[in-house]
């Protein structure tokens, strides 16, 4: 007969219990280097969603197709391809032509022919929409220089009062067109550009796809990234797999089962006891794997909480933005730990049990 | 319950001389033992042959006449032996009451049955008062006596002591002694290595271990 399983795993959370100061500075010293690996991985992480969202915000995804030299590229083309799977929207620029307003004399500003699809490329978050001819969109740098609001009317030279419907926020995707006037057309003959924005995962081939989709001649229309890739030379998903600390997690578990192995060298007297007493190694084994289980099961807690509260400190990010790279990470390294530490611990009990109960 | 040791012979080194030299002894039953001899003599070696904690490099150790294999070790340590050392093995962190139910739970008695055992125990040694204190507050007599609580909560066959009162002064050592030999239940066999000859002349027989040889009243077994 030996240990009842409910006996020695009460033998284990006592032990772990009862030695707060021991179990304290374990906690502690795992912690700080899971919660540095943790810290690691969340700054990482978010940098890189961070950059990703700002990639994507400033139009990373936004392809420009173009009609050849002395050729045309189709509006309705350009239009159908709104729909088509990995297209967010698609839209064109028609006929930009300077203009003046009367209420606004002297100050010439683009006045460009669009269809909707374009608006919904530039100023995602817009949400106007309407079909009737006889109206205008404001970019929102003209609006704010002439006072004009939704609702109000402008009267271009030569034509009578038409009414603004929308105010536009172009800044982030086309900064010029946010002094801009924009007539809302249906999509009909050629286009000066076609904007289409792809989801991440559909740019690459729907870039080199574009050119076929707008051609109606001889001639192949062209197509370009709308932001140059040369000014966004990182590559996000490349980073993440290459980040340091993404092979810190065995480096971290060796450390912390070490840990573990220097505890049991002091704790030589106490285990030689177990043995003494005729605990079977397999048993001491066990018994040390629940100690480690919850030992490392606090320091993982206090090492995501470490982590999220300095990141949060320092960088005001999402609190739960990277949690599944740490838990991944910290995960690795505790599970690394807890598959060692007993395994380390029983190594250093080995020998004579007489040589171990001597030992202090 | 009898224990023999046949034709034993014990070295540290394969090169090195012999601590236990081609020793053969046979332990009475239900006696209490003392093994005296000189430092380094090899008492705690004895000792730790006697108690299955070290396999002697050559020879046997018998219990009712079988000899003790390889794998039956871990089991009779656990059912037949319990120990007393000089050093005082103890969880400290832990209560009197834990560690006096230590033995017991590694046989795999219920909780409440070796709590029970345990109170018993201390109360014989004369610490019952104290079973809900840590043992690393106790005084170094009242560890001694935890350790022989411990060691009579689990009722063992042979009760195993080394130097227990070594360190201890002598009302202490009267204490600790008198827990050890009056303690201990009815056919349990007490062999005690010890320096002392007060503490020797209390048990029921006195060897003497010399050049890895045991002899009574100066006779080689």
């Amino acid at each position: 007969m030996s240990w009842r399983t409910t006996a020695l795993m009460r033998e284990a959370w006592l032990n772990v219990t009862s030695n707060r100061w021991r179990t304290a500075g374990a906690v502690l010293a795992l912690g700080a280097i899971l919660g540095s690996l943790a810290a690691l991985e969340l700054r990482d992480a978010n940098e890189l969603r961070n950059f990703q969202a700002n990639f994507v915000r400033s139009g990373g995804y936004v392809a420009l197709g173009l009609p050849p030299a002395g050729g045309s590229a189709d509006a309705a083309r350009c239009e159908a391809m709104n729909g088509q799977p990995g297209v967010v929207a698609a839209g064109s620029v028609i006929r930009p032509t300077p203009t003046t307003f009367e209420t606004a004399p002297g100050i010439l500003y683009q006045r460009a022919a669009v269809t909707w699809g374009v608006l919904r490329v530039w100023d995602p978050a817009n949400r106007a929409a309407a079909n009737d001819s006889r109206q205008i969109v404001i970019g929102r740098v003209m609006a704010g220089e002439t006072g004009l609001r939704p609702g109000s009317f402008v009267t271009p030279r030569g034509e009578g009062p038409i009414l603004v419907t929308a105010i536009v926020d172009t800044t982030r995707r086309n900064p010029t067109a946010a002094r801009w006037a924009l007539d809302p057309v249906p999509p009909t003959g050629s286009v000066d550009e076609c904007w289409v924005e792809f989801v991440p995962g559909a740019f690459e081939a729907g870039l080199a796809s574009l050119p076929a989709q707008l051609t109606t001649g001889d001639k192949e229309a062209v197509a370009r990234p709308y932001i140059r890739r040369d000014e966004f030379t990182r590559d996000p998903a490349a980073e993440f797999v290459a980040r340091p600390q993404r092979n810190g997690w065995p480096l971290a578990g060796s450390l912390m089962a070490g840990l573990f192995a220097l505890m049991a060298w002091f704790r030589r007297s106490e285990l030689g006891l177990y043995l003494a007493i005729g605990t079977p190694r397999s048993l001491l084994m066990a018994m040390l794997a629940v100690e480690a289980l919850l030992v490392v099961a606090l320091a993982t807690v206090l090492a995501v909480a470490y982590a999220v509260a300095i990141d949060e400190a320092l960088h005001h990010t999402p609190r739960w933005s990277g949690t599944w790279i740490v838990v991944r990470t910290v995960g690795s390294a505790a599970l690394l730990t807890l598959t060692a530490a007993p395994l380390l611990a029983v190594l250093v009990v080995r020998g004579s049990i007489a040589n171990l109960l001597k030992d202090r | 319950m009898s224990l023999e040791l046949r034709n034993v012979t014990h070295r540290y080194r394969r090169e090195s001389a012999p601590v236990l030299r081609d020793l053969s002894f046979v332990f009475p039953a239900d006696r209490s033992i003392a093994v005296v001899g000189p430092s380094g003599s090899g008492k705690t070696t004895l000792l730790a042959v006697i108690g299955l904690l070290t396999r002697p490099t050559e020879g046997d150790v018998l219990i009712d006449s079988e000899v003790v294999k390889e794998r039956e070790v871990a089991d009779l340590r656990t059912r037949l032996f319990a120990w007393v050392f000089q050093t005082v093995n103890v969880l400290g962190a832990r209560t009197v009451t834990d560690n006096a139910m230590l033995v017991l739970l590694a046989r795999g008695v219920a909780q409440v049955e070796a709590r029970e055992a345990a109170r018993d125990a201390l109360v014989t040694v004369g610490l019952g008062a104290l079973a809900s204190r840590t043992a690393s507050s106790l005084s170094g007599g009242e560890l001694q006596r935890l350790c022989i609580a411990s060691a009579l909560a689990s009722r063992p066959r042979f009760l195993l002591a080394d130097e227990p009162t070594g360190q201890l002064d002598r009302a202490t050592t009267d204490r600790v002694t008198q827990a050890l030999i009056e303690g201990r239940p009815r056919g349990t066999t007490l062999i005690v290595v010890t320096h002392d000859p007060h503490v020797a002349s209390q048990c029921d027989l006195t060897v003497a271990l010399q050049d890895g040889q045991l002899a009574i009243g100066g006779e080689t077994t």
